[in-house]
């Protein structure tokens, strides 16, 4: 079942003359639980592409379609929400909040919605993502790598059906590279969740089910490895 | 833990973070809260003052429904709903005495209970019974009851009705607003009171603004009614009363003035902190934060900033007027003195203002946040995240000529360049900049214009007090009065000086000895002479007493022989004249007649046998022979007669001399005091004439007390515009402060990136302090001229009251040019010192919110 459908994505930059279109009409679909590497040289379109599938950014023309559900036919306040519980964004630079601790940080969505934190579900996340003890800790006091898996947490608290990683691992050194490729690997098999990541390491790409390569907007291939 | 509370929490903890600036922030607010509150407990201890003051002068009452009879009138009075209380003034039906077919009525009083009824009393105590009364001092001094002294027994004409015993004296009952309040006595009721014919009902109702309504139901049925007017103006009937509407409007322009200016600081503080936050906001929303729960981060921190600033800001508003208060004390009560309407006044922080202080306070802070929460409306999340918006430029060609790149180096042109694309950024700052100049050159021209104005009016002479005694047909009666006063305890010296009446001379007879200047201002004007009666001119003439004249001629120079000489009087003459010409504001000084020996043309009208003839009066023809003109006069003589009038001097005695001649019986005699403490000698001197029966509201005057009295009035102005404009100039630079440095911090990317290409040090501080030179020049650039504008315009319109030279202000420009370097420079600093703290190549990488 396709759990994600692009449907003739575009999103132009710029006006007039200025103006530059960073995708240009992209179509594909991807399946619940599959692990999708994005591929490309820089400024290619694929962190335009990976906002646009999470709500983040409004494209110029097209859809997308996550759980049969027309993303962009929601308001603002919807979006939001949509974000909040049915997409978890893992950007390359950790993006938490400085003052918040790692608990509350890993909360954050839920606490957004206004509802009780699933306590077991904290422990659970606390102890697969290694962050047991160090839950009163701000992110100044973590590591790059505690940091990222603190990311994870809080992308994976809602227990969300598309999991969208920008360069996860792009700011990390191989042994974290390694340890977050690993969790994230988890989370696609245990909860069957499905998992966008885009990258530059090749090495991560071949551990993908399938590749889609951009260029220019365009997607320039599109191979199912697994 | 629910939604507002996770976004409270951030907010809290972000504010901690970022303690400067949290704290500049609060301060703001409580120099805000604190003005406002000023204002507000200004306003309501004014008018408790002011109510206080009525209350003891005319009583508490609001309205009184008059010869009431006390069986059913007063019942019904007592039944009526809309009536809180009562108190009754017995009319008995005894008079004293019939003079002149004056009635001399008895009131008694009630008992007293919440309604009061002053009476000022001047001697002796209240009756305390039926058989005592108190009366009325005019009704001695006007003859009807000649003689009346305290102990005195007093008999009524009427046979069955008793004697009373007069226990002491009054001088006012406040609130009796029927006419005639002289001829009335009053005792007090008791069981023994007889011949009560009706009462006079004083009422408070229970809503004042009812009073009118309430009545005329009585005086529809024929009762006569009054009410207490200052009262009710300061009671809810009309609480903007003219005298007071004037007060309320001060306050609010100012109030709007500190609003506008709060407002730019908060909401700068809150644009600050949302560009700080921006990449957080970005990061929030992308993780699925509402617009509406942004909104409300920002609304938390609005919240948390009131709850520290607002009453801590309330109780510093409160403590600062009262210490205000409490030092202008001295010169409240000197303009109290010559302003009836207010007696002391206190501080009286009123719930009621206190309210109105933390409801503007609010009010303000709310409104700083609206621009804020529109802008996060407008936030996409994915701008956020990628801080597009967040050091906007402009995209204009910026150029920088070869010779200021040489004059000033690569780090000027940076400066120059930075300055010039970032205008958006700093607005606020060079406006709050602009503002504060503006005030506080503009409040310095006004201050120094009231000081000139009263300068101009007010020029004390060398004496405190002096006392007229008219055309008195008594002169030994009188000569004892002032011998009285001149022994007052307080009296340094004193001079009795005698106008020997009016004359008056003709400029054409007398052309020759004119001077050139004043032929020129007679041209010009009709005005330059005075009194102008047919083309004549007044003169007065004034004996100065023989000791002081001998000494004013010795310190003069002049010869007494040639002086003083009664057998051959030669006189000297003063004519010094000031005009300001309205067009160009310039004052000119000159005389009437040139300095010389000549022979004055003038005339008198004698006065004629029959007062009450209608007759065209003759003029009869007199030569005084002048030695020569003088500039300085003696002490004893008028300040207000200085440049106006022309005055001839001699001594007393050659005065005497000169109305025995002309068979002046205008003449009058005017003693001039100098006092060690006028206040106190000027009430000594008024019992001292009280006792002697005689009227002295115009006749002795405290010309010490009015000179203060105006320069006490400028000087709380200016304590309280200088106090204001202080706490304005502090919000200013509160806010220019935090602009300013947080505005550095987020461009550390860009300085540790020019610092990591080899900018030095010292550069890197040449770069900043240029930046900061050209802030405050902006805002002077504007401030200056406009404030001089200003300075003018206030000139402008003073001078239509009364014409004074333009005046520009340039300390105060001065002081404010200083002043905004000052702060710049400081905030630089302070700006510099943390950024060096801070790594360099963190700086570069930070992609970190």
């Amino acid at each position: 079942m396709d759990i994600l459908k692009v449907e003739n994505l575009t999103k132009i930059y710029g006006k007039g003359e200025n103006s530059f279109k960073a995708l240009d009409n992209v179509s594909f679909s991807v399946k619940r639980g599959q692990f999708v590497a994005i591929v490309g040289p820089s400024g290619s379109g694929k962190s335009t592409l990976l906002h646009l599938i999470g709500g983040v950014d409004r494209p110029d023309g097209g859809h997308v379609y996550v759980d049969s559900n027309d993303v962009y036919a929601r308001n603002d306040t919807q979006l939001a929400i949509f974000r909040r519980r049915e997409v978890g964004l893992i950007y390359q630079f950790y993006n938490l909040i400085p003052v918040l601790n790692v608990v509350e940080n890993i909360t954050l969505p839920v606490l957004m919605d206004g509802r009780k934190v699933d306590e077991e579900r904290l422990e659970e996340l606390l102890t697969v993502l290694h962050l047991k003890g160090r839950e009163n800790h701000l992110p100044n006091q973590l590591s790059g790598g505690q940091q990222q898996r603190v990311s994870i947490g809080r992308a994976l608290m809602n227990d969300p059906a598309l999991l969208l990683a920008d360069e996860p691992t792009g700011n990390l050194d191989s042994a974290n590279s390694h340890e977050i490729m690993e969790l994230l690997k988890l989370s696609n098999k245990k909860y069957n969740q499905t998992l966008v990541v885009i990258t530059h390491d090749e090495n991560i790409a071949l551990q993908a089910d399938r590749i889609i390569e951009i260029s220019d907007g365009r997607i320039t291939r599109d191979e199912v490895i697994r | 833990m629910g939604q507002n509370h996770i976004f409270l929490k951030m907010t809290y903890r972000q504010m901690v973070k970022n303690k400067v600036r949290t704290l500049v922030t609060i301060i703001g607010i409580m120099l805000s809260a604190a003005l406002i509150t000023a204002i507000t407990v200004f306003i309501a201890s004014l008018h408790k003052s002011m109510l206080d003051y009525k209350i003891k002068e005319s009583g508490n009452w609001y309205g009184v429904i008059e010869q009431v009879d006390l069986k059913e009138g007063l019942e019904k009075i007592r039944q009526d709903s809309d009536i809180l209380s009562e108190r009754l003034m017995y009319n008995i039906g005894s008079t004293i005495e019939e003079q002149d077919g004056h009635q001399i009525r008895v009131k008694a009083f009630s008992d007293e209970n919440e309604i009061s009824l002053p009476l000022e009393l001047t001697e002796g105590r209240m009756a305390e019974n039926s058989k005592e009364i108190v009366v009325a001092s005019d009704l001695i001094t006007s003859g009807i009851l000649a003689d009346c002294k305290v102990g005195d027994t007093i008999e009524p004409e009427l046979a069955d009705t008793q004697g009373y015993t007069v226990v002491g004296l009054y001088e006012d009952a406040g609130f009796n607003v029927g006419s005639t309040s002289s001829y009335v006595v009053y005792t007090k009721y008791d069981e023994n009171t007889k011949n009560i014919e009706s009462a006079d009902v004083y009422i408070r109702v229970k809503n004042p603004k009812n009073t009118f309504a309430v009545l005329k139901r009585y005086s529809d049925a024929s009762y006569e009614t009054g009410y207490n007017p200052g009262l009710l103006r300061l009671t809810g009937i009309s609480v903007y009363s003219s005298y007071y509407s004037f007060i309320t409007t001060i306050a609010v322009i100012v109030i709007v003035l500190v609003v506008g200016a709060s407002v730019l600081l908060i909401y700068n503080s809150f644009v600050i902190s949302l560009n700080e936050r921006t990449k957080q906001f970005g990061l929030l929303s992308s993780v699925g934060a509402t617009k509406a729960q942004l909104r409300k981060c920002v609304l938390s921190e609005a919240f948390l900033v009131s709850i520290a600033g607002i009453p801590l800001g309330i109780l510093v508003g409160v403590a600062g007027i009262g210490i205000t208060l409490f030092g202008v004390r001295a010169s409240m009560k000197s303009i109290a003195a010559s302003m009836v309407s207010l007696g002391e006044m206190k501080l009286y922080p009123t719930p009621a203002a206190i309210v109105a202080a933390a409801v503007v306070s609010l009010f303000t802070v709310l409104i700083s946040t609206f621009i804020p929460m529109i802008r996060i409306s407008r936030m996409s999340a994915i701008e956020a995240i990628r801080q597009n918006g967040d050091i906007q430029l402009s995209r204009r060609k910026v150029r920088c000529s070869k010779i200021f790149q040489k004059l000033f180096g690569v780090e000027g042109v940076i400066s120059r360049k930075n300055f010039k694309r970032s205008g958006k950024r700093y607005r606020t700052t060079i406006f709050s900049l602009f503002v504060s100049i503006v005030m506080f050159v503009s409040e310095s021209a006004f201050g120094k214009y009231l000081v000139l104005m009263v300068e101009e009016n007010y020029k004390l002479g060398e004496y405190d007090i002096y006392y007229c005694s008219g055309f008195l047909a008594d002169s030994e009666k009188e000569e004892a009065v002032i011998e009285k006063l001149k022994q007052v305890q307080g009296v340094k010296e004193s001079s009795t000086t005698l106008s020997a009446g009016l004359f008056w001379y003709k400029a054409d007879e007398n052309s020759e000895y004119l001077t050139e200047e004043y032929k020129t201002e007679r041209k010009k004007s009709e005005n330059a002479s005075v009194s102008y009666n047919d083309g004549k001119t007044q003169m007065f003439v004034y004996g100065i007493a023989d000791d002081l004249y001998e000494r004013y001629l010795q310190q003069n120079g002049l010869s007494k022989d040639t002086y003083m000489n009664a057998k051959n009087p030669v006189y000297l003459l003063y004519t010094n004249r000031r005009v300001t010409d309205t067009k160009t504001g310039k004052r000119k000084d000159y005389t009437v007649f040139a300095n010389q020996a000549f022979t004055l043309k003038a005339c008198f009208y004698p006065v004629a046998e029959d007062e009450n003839e209608q007759e065209e009066k003759q003029a009869a023809d007199i030569d005084f022979d002048i030695g020569r003109t003088v500039d300085k006069l003696p002490y004893a003589v008028q300040t207000d007669l200085r440049y106006q009038n022309d005055i001839m001097l001699c001594s007393r005695t050659m005065a005497e001399k000169l109305m025995e001649k002309t068979q002046c019986q205008q003449g009058g005699l005017i003693t001039y005091f100098k006092t060690t403490d006028h206040m106190a000698v000027y009430e000594q001197m008024q019992k001292i004439l009280k006792d002697n029966g005689q009227y002295f509201r115009y006749s002795l005057v405290d010309e010490a007390m009015e000179y203060e009295s105006y320069r006490s009035i400028i000087y709380v102005v200016k304590v309280f515009s200088y106090g204001f404009l202080v706490l304005m100039s502090l919000i200013a630079m509160a806010n220019v402060f935090n602009t300013i440095s947080t505005n550095m911090m987020l461009r550390r990317r860009e300085f540790a990136m020019l610092k990591s290409i080899g900018m030095t040090e010292q550069g890197f501080g040449k770069m900043l302090y240029f930046e900061c030179l050209m802030y405050g020049s902006k805002a002077l650039l504007y401030g200056i001229p406009v404030s001089v504008l200003i300075s003018v315009w206030i000139a402008k319109t003073i001078n239509n009251v009364q014409v004074l030279v333009l005046d520009i202000p340039w300390m105060a420009i001065l002081i404010s040019v200083l002043s905004v370097y000052f702060i710049v420079f400081v905030t630089m600093i302070y700006s510099k010192k943390k950024l060096q703290k801070l790594n360099l190549i963190g700086c570069i990488k930070e992609e970190n919110i």
